[in-house]
């Protein structure tokens, strides 16, 4: 079996059973880790260790999400977000695997393009995003254009090496059972890619939201990455942390989604790969 | 008979670094239909290289190559070819990569399903057909392969040391099966391989190479009766006496090599 970067067990940083962990104590040392914390950070902001104006508290946190919640503020955010990064990683993902396979299979192309694809890739999405927002608006396409800027990029080289990296033994295989070369592509080539094109939707996932919410703070009036700068320009740090505890759910999801996503198409790998 | 595979005069070069050398130099060869012929020789004679030309995946640069009549172009659909690696692609089960060659083909999914189905059955593998390769033990692996060449109902079939990397004990299963398969398909084999006994157990000629570049030395015919088993042909009293001039051509080659 080739190397290949997507396995079952890379879900994870580590597994319970490698950390030599029952799944039950696990979740006990996580929530105790939390309990901890959190109830030191309440501690000392009631007892004025901390300048709650600067660090706000737990509690203050929690009520501020209450409140959101029930304006239904927080879900008109979540929703606006959640979209801008849905359709950045949609459209980023396409774009990229597609631009991925073209290069793959025109290694003149890729070669005369080479330095620029990483000039491009090399610009910072924050620095880009005033040009998104003159080119698309300030609505969703600004957001959606910075989010999929660096999906695209992380799904072209994936599935690039993915498909570079293709067995030749497995090509010259089907060849010799009579395949064209647009059936190598589609029988051998693209699926030979698929460990590495899950491996970098799992990893884009989360930029096509730290896209989306670099977009928002540029210019926007919606939208979490609105919220909390909007909050940090008012000095309102509970209203900036209760944004990014959100935000932190979202991408937590959003990995969860796209790993179960991944599961099934890479389901034919060996669980212990050597 | 008719001649099914045929070489003129073929020359191949390769480049390494900026050297070029002649990989095979001037091969006359004739295979007659329903015939098996082996060919062995030391690593690097070059025999390899033969049956990719016979096979269309690689260009002579000299010479002429006709299979079945044909000027080779490009692969031929009625000739399969079998590797010495695991060449069952991962994510297909055993059962979708037999089908591999009929799907190519535009082959109905029922038809193709029956086939495959079939040929899984009969070499014994109807409890994997829904296992993927990393399921599988070495020989199972081969026994799909061969399937997997069966299905396309080949009139050649090119097989490039295809139990080279088998244990002793499934390396002659193997050959049987073989044996088997070649009794009800009439089929014929060109077969590289290391091994000579290998060669004359299941060969009715054996091709004998030079090493660089690649050359024939000499042919062999076996004259072992058949139906053959592996394991019996080996006791055959003429069995000794047929490796032993095959074993002289390649043994110095070899030794050179070893030292």
């Amino acid at each position: 079996m080739p190397d290949s970067p997507a396995r079952r067990d890379d879900d994870v940083l580590i597994s319970p059973s490698e950390a030599g962990l029952g799944a039950g104590a696990l979740a006990a040392w996580r929530v105790g880790l939390l309990v901890v914390s959190l109830g030191a950070w309440e501690i000392a902001a009631r007892a004025k260790w901390i300048d709650a104006y600067l660090f706000s508290s737990p509690l203050a946190i929690a009520q501020r999400l209450v409140e959101l919640i029930q304006s239904g503020k927080l879900q008109a955010h979540v929703y606006v977000t959640a979209l801008e990064t849905l359709l950045a990683f949609v459209i980023g993902a396409v774009l990229g695997v597609g631009a991925g396979m073209l290069l793959a299979l025109a290694p003149r192309v890729t070669a005369v393009l080479d330095p620029f694809i990483i000039a491009i890739n090399g610009l910072p999405r924050a620095a880009l995003a005033p040009l998104f927002v003159v080119w698309f608006g300030i609505g969703l396409g600004s957001k959606v254009a910075v989010g999929a800027s660096i999906v695209l990029f992380v799904c072209l080289f994936a599935t690039y090496h993915g498909m570079r990296n293709t067995d030749s033994v497995l090509v010259q295989a089907v060849k010799a059972l009579g395949a064209t070369k647009g059936q190598l592509l589609l029988k051998v080539e693209l699926p030979f890619a698929v460990p590495w094109i899950v491996a970098g939707l799992k990893t884009s996932v989360a930029m096509a939201l730290i896209g989306v919410v670099i977009g928002e703070f540029i210019a926007a009036s919606r939208g979490l990455g609105w919220y909390i700068a909007y909050s940090g320009g008012t000095f309102d740090t509970t209203g900036v942390i209760a944004g990014l505890v959100v935000l932190g759910l979202m991408a937590v999801a959003l990995d969860m989604l796209v790993a179960r996503a991944g599961r099934r198409f890479t389901r034919w790998k060996p669980d212990v790969v050597l | 008979m008719a001649a099914v595979v045929e070489l003129t005069a073929v020359g191949k070069w390769f480049n390494r670094g900026t050297e070029r050398f002649a990989a095979l130099d001037n091969i006359d060869l004739v295979v007659e239909e329903g015939e098996f012929v082996s060919i062995v020789g030391a690593s690097g004679c070059g025999k390899s290289t033969i049956l990719n030309i016979m096979a269309g995946l690689m260009r002579a640069d000299e010479g002429r190559v006709r299979v079945r009549g044909n000027t080779v172009r490009g692969v031929d659909r009625k000739v399969a070819y079998t590797f010495q690696q695991a060449s069952l692609l991962p994510w297909r089960t055993v059962k979708h990569n037999v089908e591999m060659g009929l799907e190519l083909r535009g082959f109905e999914h029922a038809r193709r399903a029956r086939v495959a189905m079939d040929l899984i059955d009969q070499v014994g593998l109807s409890g994997f057909a829904d296992a993927y390769p990393h399921q599988l033990s070495g020989g199972m692996m081969k026994r799909a392969e061969i399937v997997r060449a069966l299905a396309i109902d080949p009139e050649v079939l090119l097989m490039d040391e295809p139990f080279g990397a088998l244990d002793a004990q499934t390396k002659i299963h193997m050959q049987n099966l073989l044996l088997e398969t070649l009794k009800k398909r009439h089929m014929t084999v060109v077969f590289i391989t290391h091994d000579l006994e290998e060669a004359v157990v299941l060969s009715d000629r054996v091709i004998t190479m030079t090493q660089r570049p690649g050359r024939i030395l000499r042919e062999h015919t076996i004259t072992l009766p058949r139906p053959r088993d592996a394991r019996t042909a080996r006791l055959d009293a003429n069995f000794t006496r047929l490796l032993r001039p095959i074993w002289d051509d390649i043994e110095p080659q070899e030794a050179r090599h070893a030292g």
